[in-house]
């Protein structure tokens, strides 16, 4: 039930916090544990991807031949030297983390706060862009895309919103694909 | 004397003088609006300097590196907001000049000459050292280039990281990520995943705009969230500094110049450290230094040729042993691998006009950037008020334009698209972006040079270590790794 009871309000928070909240009302909604991760955890879910991405070097890299020979040392050898490494380095990451356990756990990393939001709402606009792009072509997805970020950044002006729109459009057309004869994609419906 | 000749002549083309003026401008705007770096100019400028084939982009992008640096401290000295890390120093003595003392005109003047000073002064440290260094270098072979490679990956990840193993592990990953493609060596065909696109290897020009560029920008919106920004209505009146003035800072620009361009040589270190180790000695030197802190002419012009001075000596292991010393270095050197000019004691024999029209280029980066301070600072002043919300969707979208015109891909677009949302959450994580992207630049500089070694020595490892260069340079390696780790152990 107590789960239940924190994810609901987690999500309240996620919810609030998109909406624009400040940091300090954040704050004041949902008692700060979800807004900032420590090292600790953090450096753990590295050293995780560490191993996992060592391993995964190691055994791509052991396809192709690792013995030295006179000729040298095979294509794999090195590949499967620095996959060694990492995980070598991804295993120290969990020593040292487990060394330094009281320091790092009152180290905080800020993954969850209204400003962090700002930025996934953008990587999330940026993620539609590239579709947009793919749908609609550069220019007009570019035309899109302006005023939206504008607004995430809270600018409210639509007439400075248009006329940015419009000029850095035109600038990108001038400069790319007129001077420097850059085609830039068009829609997939065009091509 | 044919090449020095022959260098002139490139520089002095018309259209390459503008791509200079240009670059030396745009650098001075990147670097003086807070929350653009030089690295981030550089990156995204980059593609546009491909697109001027030849010594006009190079010229472009040592224009932004020596006006950006600069460019920090306009914002510095007035907002107190310090427009690059490099310039942090200056807003010790340069803001309270400015607002304390109402004279940003004094202020703006003596980092402007400071600036120049450090630039020029370095430049001519560079001119003088590098040929020298690379006669030396051209006695290395391939185990001492294998073991230069390692020790300037590490240095740079113990100096550059919030922690020296995830440092270790961005390198590692940028090593690896050099691996993908066609084998130099054998010929065999690496982690492509049965695409052409990686074929060819993982192209890092998308990789460095997203993790300088793209992240970067992400990191921006997140600072100015509910932030609201200073704007700025200074006047400004004379900004030619006054003889007094220039007597009173001499001792400490040379000084300062001398730390800047030291300190530059090492690979890892960089502005941030240089100027506050030059403002530091000169509070130390000087017969003023209790009026440190509230806008003593000193104070803002160590710092400033300090910072400027490391263009100069970042130069030297780049140009001389093909050593990036940290990102914006890493990008120039890029720039000058993609037009075909390979850093290292071979560009001094093969390219040397090229080469001399680099230093030739850097002195007049440096002489421009004075001019256009003294002449245009008002309108740079004017810049630092731009909004945040124009700002950040242009760089946004030059972000897409530059990686797209590169290779007109838009797999190159998606990778510079990760690129940049990886960084930005690395960045939190206090890993070290700038190791990641020298992992890729020396991964094949190590790799071929360590195969190359074993085949050498008929694949007996020991050639490592029975070759007193190649020893020192990886004893050098391990004690840069390992000393950080026992200092904070001890702490």
């Amino acid at each position: 039930m107590s789960l239940i009871r924190e994810g609901s309000a987690f999500l309240q928070w996620m919810k609030k916090s998109r909406g624009g909240m400040t940091d300090a009302a954040t704050a004041s909604y949902y008692p700060g544990s979800y807004r900032m991760v420590s090292m600790r955890s953090c450096n753990f879910i590295v050293t995780l991807i560490g191993l996992l991405l060592g391993s995964a070097i190691m055994s791509a890299a052991a396809r192709f031949p690792l013995e030295i020979t006179e000729q040298g040392p095979g294509a794999g050898f090195w590949p499967f030297l620095l996959g060694a490494a990492l995980v070598v380095a991804a295993v120290s990451l969990a020593l040292y983390t487990m060394v330094h356990r009281a320091a790092l756990t009152e180290e905080k990393v800020a993954l969850g706060t209204a400003a962090n939001w700002q930025a996934y709402v953008m990587i999330g606009l940026i993620l539609l862009f590239c579709a947009m792009i793919h749908l609609i072509g550069f220019y007009p997805a570019a035309a899109l895309l302006i005023p939206c970020v504008m607004y995430r950044l809270e600018c409210r002006d639509k007439k400075r919103m248009l006329l940015t729109a419009a000029g850095v459009v035109l600038f990108i057309y001038l400069v790319f694909g007129q001077l420097l004869h850059t085609s830039l994609p068009s829609s997939v419906f065009l091509e | 004397m044919a090449d020095v000749i022959t260098a002139i002549g490139m520089v002095a083309d018309p259209f390459h003088l503008l791509c200079l003026v240009f670059g030396v401008g745009v650098g001075i705007m990147f670097g003086a609006m807070p929350g653009l770096s030089v690295n981030m100019g550089l990156a995204l400028l980059l593609p546009l300097a491909f697109a001027f084939k030849g010594m006009a982009g190079i010229l472009m992008l040592l224009g932004i590196y020596c006006g950006a640096i600069y460019g920090g401290s306009i914002s510095a000295i007035l907002l107190k907001t310090p427009g690059t890390p490099a310039s942090v120093a200056t807003t010790l003595d340069g803001y309270p000049m400015a607002v304390k003392l109402r004279q940003p005109g004094r202020a703006l003047g003596l980092s402007t000459t400071a600036s120049a000073f450090g630039g020029i002064f370095s430049t001519i440290c560079l001119i003088i050292s590098a040929p020298l260094l690379a006669k030396i270098s051209l006695q290395f072979s391939k185990p001492e280039y294998f073991a230069l490679a390692v020790f300037g990956l590490s240095i740079i990840t113990s100096v550059s990281s919030g922690n020296v193993i995830k440092g270790i592990m961005g390198g590692i990953l940028g090593l690896f990520l050099a691996t993908v493609g066609i084998d130099a060596m054998s010929g065999a065909v690496r982690f492509t995943a049965d695409t052409t696109y990686l074929l060819g290897g993982v192209s890092f020009i998308p990789i460095l705009i997203g993790v300088f560029a793209l992240a970067q920008m992400l990191q921006s919106v997140e600072d100015c969230w509910q932030k609201s920004q200073i704007r700025q209505h200074v006047s400004i009146d004379n900004v030619l500094p006054t003889v007094a003035d220039l007597k009173r800072v001499f001792t400490t620009l040379i000084r300062s110049s001398a730390i800047g361009t030291f300190i530059g040589c090492i690979p890892g270190t960089g502005g941030d450290i240089a100027s506050f180790v030059a403002y530091d000695q000169a509070k130390r030197w000087s017969k003023h230094s209790a009026n440190f802190g509230n806008g003593e002419p000193e104070g803002v012009a160590a710092p400033e040729a300090g910072n400027n001075a490391v263009s100069g000596g970042a130069f030297i292991p780049v140009l001389t042993l093909g050593i990036p010393g940290d990102g914006a270095t890493a990008i120039m050197m890029g720039a000058l691998m993609v037009q075909g000019l390979q850093p290292g004691p071979l560009l001094f024999i093969d390219k040397a006009p090229d080469v001399y029209a680099i230093f030739i280029g850097l002195l007049l980066a440096n002489i421009i950037m004075a001019c256009m301070g003294y002449s245009l600072i008002r309108l740079f002043v004017k810049l630092t008020n731009v909004p945040n919300a124009i700002l950040l969707p242009v760089i946004l979208l030059m972000t897409f334009v530059g990686t797209y015109s590169y290779g007109n891909s838009m797999n190159d677009v998606y990778v510079m698209v990760v690129s940049g949302i990886l960084g930005y959450v690395l960045n939190k994580l206090k890993f070290s972006m700038s190791a990641v992207i020298i992992g890729i630049i020396l991964g094949g500089m190590a790799e071929q040079n360590f195969v190359g070694s074993l085949i050498m020595s008929d694949g007996n490892p020991s050639i490592f270590f029975t070759r007193p260069i190649c020893l020192f340079f990886l004893a050098a390696a391990a004690v840069s790794l390992i000393a950080p780790l026992m200092m904070k152990k001890k702490a």
